[in-house]
């Protein structure tokens, strides 16, 4: 076409263009209160001569309410005919109102990037982008990356995370477009202090459930140092032992069904002091997401609970540090940029105080108990990051976590007894030693490369060491000097020396490919490798050693490999629904037999409305490493043991329902159900210890669970509070345990009921509370005692204990309050700090750990006696607890 | 460290070691006490029963045997004997006992016990089929002297062969003797001495899922092994023997066959006794077929097989 012919189609079709766009724009001032669509059309004709053509037959009975003031013709026309299959078009100079002509397809393009934080490049997790003119969005993935598919033309994006100033940015979008979106803090005032309260404790995307970080540092603390265990512990569903000890239970899971990572690296033993402080530094969490029933397909090898932890990645920007000192613990951390915003360190580090006050007062407190010795207990942890942005679309990080704990407790003890007894007189001296050591080391190290393939496809590869080692030691000595009748001496002593260790080695691949809005397919592939090594190095007990030998044991070690692949697909379909459905395959070999696994995974949600949403889920999960427990309380002895044989993987199906309701403006409930039914659960059998051979002692049963789990939210400017309560009951059968017959799992509660509030009373001061009430543990308490004597074999007659059915008996209830307060101090040197004090459990609740039976030897009216009581062992009183922060 | 943190930290220490343990109020009702009966029987054996009360399992060690129970023996409903007490020394265990019943295996027989003041008790049981020992052999795998002059350690295998009945559950309680005949003088006498009499005891070290030490002595096993198959059980027994050991010694086998009764009863026992004590460790429960009370009424079969023991 040449330029004149351009220009005489110009001049004719312009002209009509223009026409046609002054009488779209001409402004409507009208209220339509229940006036029919015809009726309406006909008065925007009389009264705005709008040059509307339409065939009356063709129009739907349709009521409009609404009020038009200084709208645009076309605007009015737009609401008029939305959701009636019409459309208007501008035809010979009239507005020709007709039947939507179908349209082809747009050509989708696709926004993708990372949610980061501009202060520090942080990639931010599970953060929204929200188009509001597409009503469409999606949340950034656990590497700060999104994707979403869009028709091309001019959009404006939100994107918003909690704690983070509100974005909105507008865009052209032509071809794929790959974006950084930089979110500035919005919560913080300073870096010490968190003042504005508008944010949940705990946010939920489909059934996981994100822990906020900022949010968890203001809850009372123990000892000064706040810890991300304690609020995963006010989840619904979600037990622990007295003080956090023996780890936590979910659903009626045991503590080892639980896969804890940190930065995608498993970590076998997430406590430090037998659970009273977890691994887990403060200082360093980035997010924490917590899944107990709608499980992806990515995830395997736990039944119960995911607790997906990532660590900040260092501030590529500028230099950043911290010291935290309180009375239990004291921990430092610095990060900064290598080079400013393309690489980033982190280092943090955290060791107890608690030898400082426990060695001369142990010292003491043995002294005034008839003994000498002193106690010691310690741990550290020592985190490290290193990242490199390689590209705009690849990075790579390091990961590192080392920890370790160290307990010591020795003691001797010297009485001396003289009695008459039938007409002589006894007199003998009673010498009694002990030295108990126990340190377990934690190493979690990962190297993680992300690679944005394709704007809609992203690739995550992870390698991952682990490693446990734990040692024990325990020495005892018993020595009767008789001076009278005769001058004898009889010595008992017990040595023993264990030693365990679990060391793995891995690899996986994902891949995660935007298809649709809000549509995601995922698959990927792991293989790992397992060294499992328990063993008791030596063992002597009073029997051998009378006859002056020794037991040394060698329990083999197991090598196996597992490998696992899975592919999941997040599907929404109408307009309410999303289908998750996915299949983890799991195998596992050992000694030669390899077992393997089909994990289906299914997941149905339905969105009500913008706050309100149900749930329905029914996943399998298989485990093939078992964590067996000699005690009474989780140790860290407790042995992980691979699958075998002997000791097939365990495995759980779980169905599930559940609703998420707004009930206000700020305030939302959560309520949901399970039903978990467990298979090949492996236990140690009855008076077994961890001494023993686990190969030769174990037994393998079923369990089941069920219950309602209820959780309520308010969050605000000044005031957070969460509630949660769990109706609950947890069943497990053992052929060799209670003769076979079912009984409560320790962790049958029936009743959990936590709080937890936070209450902003100014710019300079947070104060918090927490209270929790659980029915007691189920546990098995003397009922009565008698006498066996064997009929046919010679022997002298023993006491035996009845203790009813197994766990037929409860412990108290256990109910705790703990309060904490934050103060903003003023800054000192230009460096930012502050002071923490809290209270733990303020009433001073002696919930008990354990009960056991403590005998005394006693003279009583001459006669040596052996005195009796069942004595519960508490662990921690009423505690103050201070800690001071500086940053800079 | 400032004062204030320093008092602080004295006051969480102080509390925490205040914390350790205290006596517990659970509030748990005290039982009335219950008949315990321990009654085991053979064929070819009689019966003999105990019969005490429980007691507070915080109570001192004394046991209360009552003399004034009333023990009737059962087949069906028929009553087969009363059993009376038994003229025992001081300072034994007093003991009911029958004076005609001889027990049939496989036959089921119902314990009866009453006495003032307590809930009556019963329980029912009955003696398995004998399973025999095949084979019975002391070998002689290794001699080395020991540190006590003139004496040698020496290492035997005991081993003892028998056909486990199949398509049944099977229990056993296998014991070890050595008798040993009193040395012979110069000219060929003996010294006239009774034979000295020792049995195997097993540590708990050996405890697996099928196999328990006895306190008393001997292994109580499971089939679940060897089930329906023949078994040769191998005990490796270090022996201290005098170097110029003349005495003929004999290793003497016994085999019962279990009524799971018993099994169940004494393995729970046994691993109760042998649980190590340690601070946190589960506590072992107890099996009873006594309704209304505790112990055990259990019958088994016995076989006896002697082999020599190689010097």
């Amino acid at each position: 076409m040449n330029r004149k012919c351009l220009f005489f189609l110009l001049a004719a079709v312009l002209p009509i263009a223009l026409h046609s766009q002054a009488i779209l724009d001409r402004r409507i001032d009208e209220v339509f209160n229940h006036v029919a669509l015809e009726a309406a059309l006909y008065r925007l004709i009389d009264k705005y001569e709008a040059p509307l053509v339409f065939s009356n037959d063709a129009l739907p009975s349709k009521d409009i309410y609404v009020s038009f003031r200084s709208t645009p013709l076309r605007e009015v026309l737009q609401y008029l005919l939305q959701d009636t299959g019409l459309e208007f078009a501008w035809v010979q100079d009239r507005i020709l109102i007709r039947r939507n002509a179908p349209k082809p397809a747009p050509v989708m393009r696709t926004i993708s990037g990372y949610l980061e934080d501009a202060a520090t490049g942080e990639r931010l997790v599970s953060g929204t982008v929200w188009i509001p003119a597409l009503q469409t969005g999606t949340v950034s993935n656990d590497f700060g990356f999104f994707s979403l598919p869009v028709p091309p033309g001019i959009l404006t994006l939100e994107a918003a995370f909690i704690g983070y100033q509100h974005q909105v940015l507008p865009f052209e979008v032509r071809k794929d477009t790959f974006v950084q979106i930089r979110l500035e803090r919005s919560l913080v005032l300073d870096e010490v202090l968190v003042t504005d309260l508008d944010s949940s404790l705990f946010s939920k995307d489909h059934g996981a459930i994100y822990l906020n970080p900022l949010q968890n540092a203001y809850l009372p603390q123990l000892g000064g140092t706040s810890d991300l265990l304690r609020t995963v512990h006010l989840l619904p569903g979600v037990q622990t032992g007295a003080d956090g000890v023996g780890g936590f239970f979910v659903r009626g899971g045991n503590a080892g069904h639980n896969l804890v990572l940190i930065d995608g690296a498993p970590v076998y033993n997430y406590q430090h002091a037998g659970g009273i402080w977890s691994v887990f530094n403060p200082e360093t969490v980035k997010s924490a997401k917590f899944l107990r029933s709608e499980f992806p397909a990515r995830y395997g090898g736990r039944l119960s609970s995911v607790l997906d932890v990532r660590n900040r990645d260092g501030n590529d920007q500028a230099l950043q540090a911290s010291a935290d000192i309180g009375l239990s613990v004291f921990s430092a951390h610095a990060e900064g940029p290598l080079v400013k915003g393309k690489s980033a360190f982190l280092v943090a580090y955290r060791r107890s105080l608690l030898n400082w006050f426990l060695r001369p007062y142990s010292r003491d407190y043995k002294a005034s108990n008839g003994e000498t010795g002193e106690s010691q207990y310690q741990f550290y942890d020592l985190n490290a990051k290193l990242r490199w942005t390689l590209s705009e679309r690849d990075q790579l990080a390091a990961s590192f976590y080392s920890g370790r704990d160290v307990f010591d407790n020795t003691g001797t003890r010297t009485d001396t007894f003289n009695f008459r007894e039938a007409g002589r007189q006894y007199s003998f001296n009673l010498f009694q030693g002990y030295r108990e050591e126990l340190d377990w080391r934690n190493t979690a190290q990962s190297l993680r490369w992300t690679r944005v393939l394709h704007p809609r496809l992203f690739m995550h590869t992870l390698a991952t060491f682990s490693r446990l080692r734990v040692h024990a030691g325990i020495s005892t000595r018993d020595t009767l000097f008789f001076f009278q009748p005769q001058a004898a001496v009889i010595a008992n002593w017990r040595l023993g020396e264990y030693l365990s260790q679990i060391q793995d080695l891995g690899f996986r691949t994902d891949l995660e490919w935007s298809v649709e809005k809000g549509g995601t397919l995922r698959a990927g592939l792991s293989v790992n490798r397992h060294l499992f090594q328990p063993g008791v190095l030596a063992f002597d007990d009073e029997d051998e050693a009378a006859s002056g030998t020794a037991i040394a044991l060698d329990f083999r070690d197991f090598r196996a490999w597992s490998a696992s692949a899975f592919a999941e697909r997040e599907r929404p379909f109408g307009r309410d629904w999303r289908l998750d459905y996915g299949m983890h395959l799991s195998s596992w070999q050992v000694d030669g037999k390899t077992f393997g696994a089909l994990e289906p995974r299914l997941a149905l949600y339905r969105q009500m409305s913008a706050r309100s949403q149900l749930r329905f889920s029914l996943t399998r999960m298989v485990q093939y490493q078992h964590l067996l427990s000699g005690a009474d309380v989780g140790l860290p002895t407790d042995l992980w043991a691979p699958a075998t044989a002997k000791a097939p993987p365990a495995s759980v199906w779980q169905a599930s329902a559940g609703m998420d309701i707004g009930l206000g403006p700020r305030i939302s409930a959560s309520l949901d159900s399970y039903y978990k039914a467990f298979s090949r659960l492996a236990a140690y059998s009855e008076g077994v210890s961890f001494l023993d051979d686990w190969e030769r002692n174990i037994t393998v049963g079923e369990g089941a669970a069920y219950g309602w789990d209820l959780l309520l939210t308010k969050s605000g400017e000044r005031l957070s509070a969460w509630t949660s309560y769990s109706l609950s009951w947890a069943w497990r059968q053992f052929p060799l345990i209670n003769q076979g017959e079912a009984f409560p799992f320790k962790f049958d509660r029936r009743h959990d009921l936590k709080l937890a509030v936070l209450y902003n009373a100014g710019k300079r001061i947070v104060f918090s509370g927490t209270w929790g009430y659980a029915t007691g543990l189920a546990v098995s308490l003397p009922v009565d005692a008698f006498t066996v004597t064997f009929n046919g074999v010679p022997g002298g007659p023993v006491t035996v204990i009845d203790f009813g059915p197994k766990n037929s008996s409860r412990l108290p209830a256990h109910h705790r309050l703990d309060l904490g307060m934050s103060i903003r101090l003023d800054p000192l040197w230009g460096l930012q700090q502050s002071l923490r004090l809290g209270v733990y459990n303020v009433y001073n609740r002696r919930n008990p750990l354990y009960f056991k039976i403590k005998s005394d030897l006693a003279i009583e009216n001459g006669r040596l006696v052996e005195r009796k009581s069942l004595v519960g062992v508490q662990l921690l009183p009423v505690l103050p607890s201070l800690s001071y922060a500086l940053r800079w | 460290m400032g004062p204030g943190l320093r008092i602080f930290g004295w006051v969480f220490i102080l509390l925490l070691l205040w914390s350790c343990e205290q006596a517990a109020d659970l509030g748990l009702d005290t039982p009335e006490p219950r008949l315990v009966v321990i009654g085991v029987f053979a064929p070819e054996e009689g019966l003999k029963v105990e019969v005490s009360s429980t007691r507070s399992a915080l109570a001192d060690a004394t046991t209360t045997y009552l003399l004034n129970a009333r023990v009737e023996l059962f087949q069906g409903n028929a009553l087969i004997e009363r059993l009376e007490p038994a003229d025992v020394q001081a300072g034994r265990t007093p003991f009911y006992i029958s004076k005609n019943f001889r027990p049939i295996a496989g036959t089921e027989y119902v314990l009866k016990v009453q006495a003032p003041g307590f809930k009556p008790v019963e329980a029912q049981s009955a003696a398995p089929v004998l399973v025999r020992l095949n084979t019975a052999e002391a070998a002689l795998v290794g001699r080395k002297p020991s540190e006590e002059s003139g004496m040698d350690d020496c290492t035997y295998e005991f081993r003892i062969g028998f056909q486990d009945p199949a398509q049944q559950k099977n229990y056993y309680h296998a014991h070890f003797y050595l008798f040993t005949q009193p040395e012979t003088g110069n000219n060929g006498n003996t010294s006239g001495g009774q034979p000295e009499v020792r049995r195997v005891i097993f540590g708990n070290g050996l405890n697996t899922n099928y196999q328990i030490a006895h306190y008393d002595g001997g292994l109580l096993l499971d089939d679940q092994p060897f089930g329906g198959k023949y078994h040769t059980l191998r005990i490796p027994v270090t022996l201290r023997m005098r170097n110029d050991q003349q005495a003929p010694t004999t290793m003497v086998a016994e085999l019962r066959s279990l009524s799971p009764e018993y099994f169940q009863f004494y393995s729970a026992v046994n691993r109760q006794r042998g649980n190590p004590g340690l601070p946190f460790a589960e506590p072992v429960i107890l099996f009873s077929n006594v309704k209304n009370g505790a112990g055990v009424f259990a019958g088994y079969h016995a076989h006896f097989l002697g082999a020599a023991v190689q010097y």
